[in-house]
């Protein structure tokens, strides 16, 4: 039998009755032909059925992508600025010249050390999670977190620790908000543990810690972290303050 | 399946903490990658961006599964995203150089990352060639609907016989182009 498109539609869309599937899967095990187009038919409606679907929910997932995109490639900066103006080539060597003179002021000894960035943490209430206690006291802790109440904060991720004590991200943020609050001992010995590990945290630990083992004049130890942050690092001039103050 | 799974469902699941790790962990050697090949640092932004929603919408139906470090996969989609801008525009590609910033991912590991981003290729062109198809993509978009068929078929002033046939030759039309287009065959394993 020559089964035509709507057949195999019907086929595909559960639209057949019992003896008119049976005689078309028959067909399907000799038919190459058949067994192509079925195939062709059924990846196309798939494709379309999930890029409908993906196309609802795209906007909330942009809504979460399009900050980080901002942060991370620095897209907020020039879009607070309005236009892109070009420098002609005067107005770059002012620019380079202030580029110097400012990084220059800034390894001066006596420039703060606590002038380090700390990024907002995310919210973590996730689809499907609304009612979990544990996102929710995470979503909690990371508003005190931002909202730089870390005295607070510092309970709300020790409550969260004891369900999950190796979390790094957890720890990280409690690890902050103890050096915020000045707690050094306990900050460092959660810092030292995210540099021996593997999280995303582990570079920027080495920095945490050795400001903790700084203040705590731990020199050592605070000259063996500073060291190990790299030069890519955001933190890198800030472990620079630290091993100047050092020596 | 491969442990970063995680960052795949991550992205259905629009969960923040692990799509913020996936910047922290894959934006600095993407965003560096990209620029080092004459990519601005706003379109670097930009098919990072695009990437990870061409891997949602690849994902989103909970039936694909990651084989190879994320990374890998990212990268890929990446550098075909931004090769695809650089064709359409007059931007001009630094090609020298090795990949030394991912000399670290595995040979089977790019095997099966381009496994993936054909698979993402393919999807792609399926949805663009959907777009160029007139009437024809309204009568299947709406055909997928999820409300009864008659009533949409009365919608679009169509018996329901009819809007069956005209569905089926659409879809047949469209598996033609896909069938006969060579990019999609250079696609195909």
């Amino acid at each position: 039998m020559n089964y035509t498109l709507e057949d195999i539609e019907a086929y595909l869309n559960g639209e057949m009755d019992a003896v008119q599937k049976q005689e078309f899967e028959q067909q399907l095990k000799t038919d190459a032909q058949l067994q192509k187009q079925v195939d062709e038919f059924r990846f196309l409606q798939t494709t379309i059925d999930k890029h409908l679907q993906a196309e609802q929910t795209l906007p909330e997932l942009k809504k979460i992508l399009t900050p980080l995109t901002q942060t991370h490639f620095h897209k907020a900066e020039q879009q607070k600025g309005g236009k892109v103006i070009s420098m002609n080539r005067v107005f770059a060597a002012i620019a380079l010249a202030a580029s110097v003179i400012l990084i220059f002021f800034l390894f001066l000894p006596g420039v703060s050390v606590d002038g380090y960035p700390v990024d907002d943490m995310s919210g973590a209430i996730t689809r499907g999670n609304e009612t979990d206690p544990i996102a929710i006291g995470l979503a909690k802790a990371a508003q005190l977190f931002n909202d730089e109440k870390y005295a607070e904060a510092v309970t709300a991720f020790q409550q969260l620790k004891t369900a999950s004590p190796d979390d790094a991200t957890i720890n990280y943020h409690l690890g902050i908000s103890l050096v915020k609050t000045k707690n050094f001992t306990y900050a460092l010995a959660l810092f030292e543990t995210l540099t021996k590990g593997e999280s995303v945290y582990k570079e920027d630990a080495n920095f945490f810690a050795a400001l903790s083992a700084y203040n705590l004049q731990q020199n050592d130890k605070a000259k063996e972290y500073a060291a190990a942050v790299k030069k890519e690092s955001r933190y890198y001039k800030y472990a620079k303050v630290v091993l100047k103050k050092i020596k | 399946m491969h442990a970063d799974q995680k960052y795949i469902d991550a992205l259905i699941a629009h969960d923040q903490r692990l799509i913020s790790e996936i910047y922290q962990r894959f934006a600095p050697g993407m965003k560096a990658y990209l620029l080092s090949r004459g990519c601005s640092e706003d379109d670097a932004g930009d098919v990072f961006q695009e990437a990870l929603i061409d891997i949602y919408k690849l994902s989103t139906d909970k039936q694909f599964v990651l084989t190879c470090p994320f990374e890998a996969f990212l990268l890929l989609v990446c550098k075909r995203k931004f090769f695809n801008k650089t064709k359409k525009t007059s931007l001009q590609v630094v090609t020298n150089g090795e990949d030394d910033a991912y000399t670290h991912i595995p040979d089977d590991a790019n095997a099966s990352a381009e496994e993936h981003a054909n698979q993402l290729g393919r999807e792609e062109l399926v949805m663009s060639m959907l777009d160029q198809m007139g009437n024809c993509k309204e009568v299947i978009l709406k055909s997928l609907l999820k409300k009864p068929q008659e009533e949409t078929a009365e919608e679009m002033g169509m018996t329901y016989a009819y809007f069956r046939k005209r569905k089926s030759n659409c879809m047949g039309e469209l598996a033609e182009l896909v069938r006969n287009n060579p990019q999609f065959k250079s696609l195909v394993p």
